[in-house]
Formats: C-alpha cells, sequence, structure tokens
C-alpha cells in the first residue's frame, strides 16, 4: 500500500510539474494566445421589457382537462394569452377561447415547436410583444409570475427559467410517483438549477414555464429541432450562439401536471434524458473550451458516477463495513434528512413516508440513463419532434 | 417540458464532482496564470 501511494504521489506531482513547464512553454511561444482576453465574446445587450410587452402561448393538444384552469391563471397575469390547438379533436379551442384566449387551430398534428411557430407566425408575436411566456397546456402560473420573472430579465438576459412545482392535490396525496417527482424538483432546484444560473451554464430549461425574449425566438423557433426535447435544443443553440444568458427565477411558480404512474414516469425521463444526450452529441458538448463545457463536463461525470455509484455502494455495504442492512439504513437516514427537508419547504408532510419509493426510484433512474444514452447512439437526431405526453389529472375532479 | 430534472443528487457522487471540478479550476487557473507567466518573459527578452 505505501508503495502504490508513493508511486501516484510521485506520478501525480511529475504531470502537474511537466503540465506548469507546458503551460510555460506554450506562453513563451505564442503571447498573444497567452495574453487573449478569456471572456472577449460578450453576451448581447437587450433592452428593458415592461409587463404590458410581454405575451402568453401556449401550445396544446387534447388538454380539454386542464386547459380552462391554464388559461384562466394565465389571464390572472394581465398579459394576452394566445393559445395553438395542435389538431385537438376534444374540444381543447372552444375551452381556451371561452378562458380567454386568442386561439389557433391547426388541423394537421404538426408537433409543439412547429405549433409554437406557427402561432408565432400567425399572431406576430415577434414584432408586437418583446417577451414570450411559453406554457405547457397543464401548468398554472402564479398571477405575479410574468413580473416576478421580468424582474430577473436583465440587459444580458433572454431567458428566464419559471420554478417548477408538482402539482400534488390532496386526492392524489398517496401517489409515489408525485412523491418522487415533486421532491427532485425541489432537489434539483435548490442545487444544480441556483449554481448553474449563477455561472450562466444552464443546460436544461423549463419548456412549460420560461420566459423567452422575443429575439432569441426570432432565430430559434423557425428551426425544426432535431432533438425529442425542444426547449433542450433551444438552450443549447443560446450558449452556442452567444444569443443571452439564461437564468433562473426561483420565486417565478409554476404549477405543473407529472406523471402518476411507473410507465409514464419512465417514459418520460426517458424522454428527456434521451433529449439531453441527443444535445451532449448534436451539439459537440465538451469539444470547445468554454465555462459551458466545462461546467457540462462536471455534470456528465456527476451522471457517471451516479450511475456506477449506485451499485459499487451497494457491493461495498455487502462485502465490507457493518454489512447490507445496516448500511442501507445508514444511507436512508441521510436521504431521509434531504426528504425531511423537502416536506417541510413544501409543505407536504406525507412526503418522509415515500422515502423506500424514492430509493427505489433513485436506483430505477440509473436504468434510465443507460437506456437513454443507447437510444441517443443509435438515434441521435428525429425528423419530427413528436411525442405523446403523460396522462393529465383534470382540474377540479376528485379522482 | 425539460430534461434530467428527476436526477437525483446523492451525496458520494456530489462530493466527487465537486471535488474533482475544484481541483480541475484551481489547476486551469494555475496554468493559465503560468503561461502568462511565459509571455510577460518572452516581452522582457523580446
Amino acid at each position: 500500500m505505501p508503495e502504490v501511494l508513493l508511486t501516484a504521489s510521485i506520478t501525480v506531482s511529475c504531470v502537474v510539474l511537466l503540465l506548469i513547464l507546458g503551460s510555460f512553454g506554450y506562453g513563451f511561444l505564442r503571447p498573444e494566445a497567452a495574453d487573449r482576453p478569456r471572456h472577449a465574446v460578450r453576451p448581447p445587450r437587450y433592452g428593458p421589457v415592461r409587463p404590458e410587452q410581454v405575451a402568453i402561448l401556449i401550445a396544446c393538444r387534447d388538454g380539454a382537462a386542464t386547459i380552462a384552469a391554464t388559461v384562466r391563471a394565465a389571464r390572472a397575469t394581465g398579459s394576452d394569452v394566445y393559445l395553438v390547438s395542435d389538431a385537438s379533436t376534444d374540444g381543447t379551442a372552444g375551452l381556451a377561447e371561452s378562458a380567454g384566449a386568442s386561439v389557433l387551430s391547426l388541423a394537421h398534428n404538426v408537433g409543439k415547436p412547429a405549433a409554437l411557430h406557427a402561432a408565432y407566425a400567425n399572431f406576430d408575436l415577434g414584432t408586437r410583444y418583446r417577451a414570450v411566456a411559453i406554457l405547457d397546456d397543464d401548468v398554472v402560473i402564479a398571477p405575479d409570475f410574468v413580473t416576478t420573472a421580468l424582474a430577473k430579465l436583465d440587459d444580458e438576459v433572454a431567458i428566464v427559467v419559471g420554478h417548477n412545482v408538482t402539482w400534488w392535490p390532496p386526492q392524489r396525496r398517496w401517489n409515489p410517483w408525485l412523491a418522487k417527482r415533486a421532491y427532485s424538483y425541489w432537489m434539483y432546484q435548490a442545487v444544480i438549477r441556483r449554481i448553474q444560473s449563477h455561472f450562466n451554464v444552464m443546460n436544461c430549461i423549463s419548456g412549460s414555464n420560461s420566459v423567452y425574449r422575443t429575439e432569441l425566438l426570432d432565430v430559434v423557433l423557425p428551426q425544426q429541432p432535431p432533438y425529442i426535447v425542444d426547449d433542450t435544443y433551444w438552450v443549447l443553440e443560446t450558449h452556442r450562439r452567444n444569443l443571452g444568458r439564461v437564468v433562473y427565477a426561483p420565486r417565478a411558480l409554476a404549477h405543473l401536471q407529472d406523471p402518476t404512474n411507473l410507465r409514464d414516469w419512465y417514459r418520460q425521463n426517458l424522454r428527456w434524458m434521451w433529449g439531453t444526450f441527443q444535445g451532449v452529441i448534436g451539439h459537440r458538448v465538451g469539444r470547445q473550451a468554454s465555462r459551458f463545457d466545462y461546467a457540462y463536463g462536471l455534470l456528465m461525470l456527476h451522471w457517471l458516477l451516479y450511475v456506477a455509484g449506485g451499485p459499487l455502494t451497494l457491493w461495498l455495504l455487502a462485502s465490507a463495513g457493518p454489512g447490507l442492512l445496516p448500511g442501507l439504513l445508514f444511507m436512508l437516514a441521510g436521504q431521509g434528512i434531504w426528504v425531511t427537508l423537502a416536506a417541510w419547504r413544501l409543505r407536504h408532510p406525507q412526503l418522509p413516508l415515500f422515502l423506500p419509493v424514492i430509493v427505489v426510484a433513485d436506483l430505477l433512474y440509473r436504468v434510465i440513463l443507460v437506456h437513454a444514452l443507447v437510444k441517443a447512439i443509435r438515434q441521435p437526431t428525429v425528423d419530427r419532434c413528436v411525442w405523446d405526453s403523460p396522462a393529465r389529472i383534470a382540474v377540479g375532479t376528485t379522482r | 417540458m425539460s430534461a434530467h430534472q428527476d436526477l437525483p443528487l446523492t451525496g458520494a457522487s456530489t462530493a466527487a464532482v465537486g471535488l474533482v471540478g475544484s481541483i480541475l479550476l484551481g489547476l486551469g487557473a494555475l496554468l493559465v496564470t503560468v503561461a502568462g507567466w511565459g509571455a510577460k518573459t518572452r516581452r522582457k527578452l523580446g
């Protein structure tokens, strides 16, 4: 063991010394490159946006169960609300119109990004407004969503991402998949999204509740996203084309409907991660010397450690230390602290009771990651960005 | 909707990434500084 440590420390020291010598030599041979400002490319400067210069755009396909509540909540912000019905057959358009939205009905199902573009062009949103909040048809935003998001839209910002909260009604209080998602959203936004927002390295946004400058939408909306997640494409284009900062607004609240069964949960996560890996491949993440690529590299390292770490931890617990059962209980206790914290913050006191489900779903998520990676390698692009959403809970029912 | 928001943060892997990230950032800052010294030396000699 001492020999191994000695060899390792000598090797690492030699590598670091060589790197230092190499850097000095690089600076000596190419002084103009070494002196180049590191952040020479500044994001564009945009003008201020007032609340009345914001429109809300909703894409919807067969969303009759939820659309009226979504439109009413959007109208409560004071903004003009536009809706595109993507060949709905269930009366969505009529319900949205009655609730106060201006509606465009498409005859053929074209998928969310194409439908959004059709409505954006049809209602001339790019010239009539300075920013557009794009919502999903099952999202209920807070009355101050627009003003709270605008507070974050400074002159360098192109996208403001709202705060996701799982809609977890009392009638579904014992649904384990809603519990899992409520906890995951809270954890993700409390840690990763805040850090990514601070350093402008956000790699995924909430396509269901974000505010975009029209200058950005003019560029990204006409393109047909080659990935299965449209907003993943938009955020990668924003970074790669230097179209502005992407920031998170933790006080811009939006309640979302999430999957309520294992099948829908698996399929939705698989699509999200498939789209994520498509973005990594298609936008050549990690091939440029940028802060975004560096941060994304660390995130991918996290995924790798996460996938390998689960089985490795189980094996270590089983083969060494106090044994599998005490080890698992110890890990459960650690996770329990976070879940209890989430229960307090989300005001869902029943959340800690779902701890075993959260741990099992956590193990299952590793399968999804690997599945999605294989899927992305086999199918790195899609011809049409079209998918089926999970089943929705009708707002106001007590199922 | 958006991607990988269901990915949980587990203690060990998150801490490991934080550690590796900090080390890499520190090393990167050191190398950039040393390259600046190389450029400065060249200008002094030239």
